[in-house]
C-alpha cells in the first residue's frame, strides 16, 4: 500500500514531466508509461525494503528514473532526429511537384503559342523554351531569397 | 572560467546516445512474447552492467521513437503495482532492422579492434 506522501510526490514528479512535454496523445502515452514504471520501481523497493520509508524509497526511484528535465531532452532529442527526416523528405516532394507544375503550364502556354500562330511557332520547341525559362526564373528566385 | 564536459565525457553521452536504441531492440528481441518498459530499464541495467549509465526515465521517449518508426508494436497489460503497463514487442520490420544492425556492429567492432591492434 503507497501511502498518500510518496502518492503526492510521484503526481508531483509527473505534472512537473507533463509541463515539460508537448500537450499531445503521443506524450500522454509516454507520461501514462512513465507512471506505471514508477509504481512498479517503488513496489518492488517496498517489497525488498519493507521496513524502510517508502519518501525516502521513491527519491531513489525519481534518483534511477531521472529528471524531468532529462526525460523532456531526451524526447525533443529523438523529436529533432523524426523532424529533420521529414523536412528532407517534404523538401523533395515540394521540388518534384514544382517540377511538375512548371512543365505542365509550359506544355499550356506552348499548345496555345502553336495554336494562335497556326503551327509557326513549333509547339516542341516552344516547350523547351519555356521551361527553360522557368528554371531560370527559378535560379534568379532561389538566389534572391538565399535558397541553396 | 567554468569548464564544460570534457571531451570523454562528450563523447560517452554520444556513444551512449547511438547504442541505445540497438540496445533496447536487443532485450526485445529477446522476449517473444513481450516486455514491459520496467523490464527493458532492469534488464538493461544487469546485462551490460550499468555501463551505458542510463535514466530509466529516458528510455520512454526512445520506446516512443521505435513505435512511430514501427520497429516495436505494443499492448496493454494489467499490473499488479497500480496502472496497466504497456508491454512492447518487436515487429517484422524490427527484426529485420535488429538483424541488419547486428551484421552491421559486428563489422564496426571487429574493424576497430583490427585498427586499435595494428
Amino acid at each position: 500500500m503507497i501511502d498518500s506522501e510518496t502518492e503526492r510526490i510521484i503526481e508531483d514528479y509527473i505534472k512537473k514531466t507533463s509541463r515539460l512535454l508537448p500537450d499531445s496523445f503521443a506524450a500522454e502515452d509516454l507520461i501514462a508509461d512513465l507512471r506505471s514504471h514508477i509504481y512498479e520501481a517503488l513496489t518492488e523497493k517496498i517489497r525488498n525494503n519493507p521496513t524502510e520509508s517508502q519518501v525516502s524509497l521513491i527519491q531513489d526511484v525519481l534518483n534511477g528514473v531521472g529528471t524531468p528535465e532529462d526525460i523532456a531532452e531526451e524526447y525533443e532529442l529523438e523529436q529533432i532526429v523524426e523532424s529533420e527526416q521529414s523536412t528532407n523528405n517534404d523538401r523533395f516532394q515540394y521540388y518534384v511537384i514544382r517540377l511538375v507544375a512548371a512543365f505542365v503550364v509550359a506544355v499550356l502556354a506552348a499548345w496555345v503559342v502553336s495554336t494562335i500562330t497556326n503551327g509557326a511557332v513549333d509547339f516542341y520547341f516552344a516547350v523547351i523554351v519555356l521551361m527553360a525559362f522557368a528554371v531560370i526564373e527559378w535560379f534568379v528566385r532561389a538566389k534572391q531569397i538565399g535558397e541553396s | 572560467m567554468q569548464k564544460g564536459p570534457s571531451f570523454e565525457e562528450t563523447w560517452k553521452v554520444e556513444f551512449r546516445r547511438g547504442v541505445l536504441q540497438y540496445a533496447v531492440l536487443a532485450i526485445v528481441k529477446r522476449h517473444e512474447s513481450g516486455i514491459h518498459g520496467y523490464g527493458i530499464a532492469r534488464e538493461l541495467e544487469q546485462r551490460t552492467d550499468g555501463l551505458l549509465q542510463v535514466k530509466e526515465g529516458t528510455l520512454y521517449p526512445i520506446l516512443h521513437r521505435l513505435r512511430k518508426e514501427r520497429l516495436l508494436n505494443v499492448y496493454d497489460e494489467k499490473s499488479d503495482s497500480g496502472p496497466s503497463r504497456k508491454v512492447y514487442v518487436l515487429t517484422g520490420e524490427g527484426d529485420r532492422v535488429y538483424r541488419q544492425l547486428t551484421v552491421l556492429v559486428g563489422n564496426v567492432f571487429e574493424k576497430l579492434e583490427v585498427l586499435g591492434n595494428d
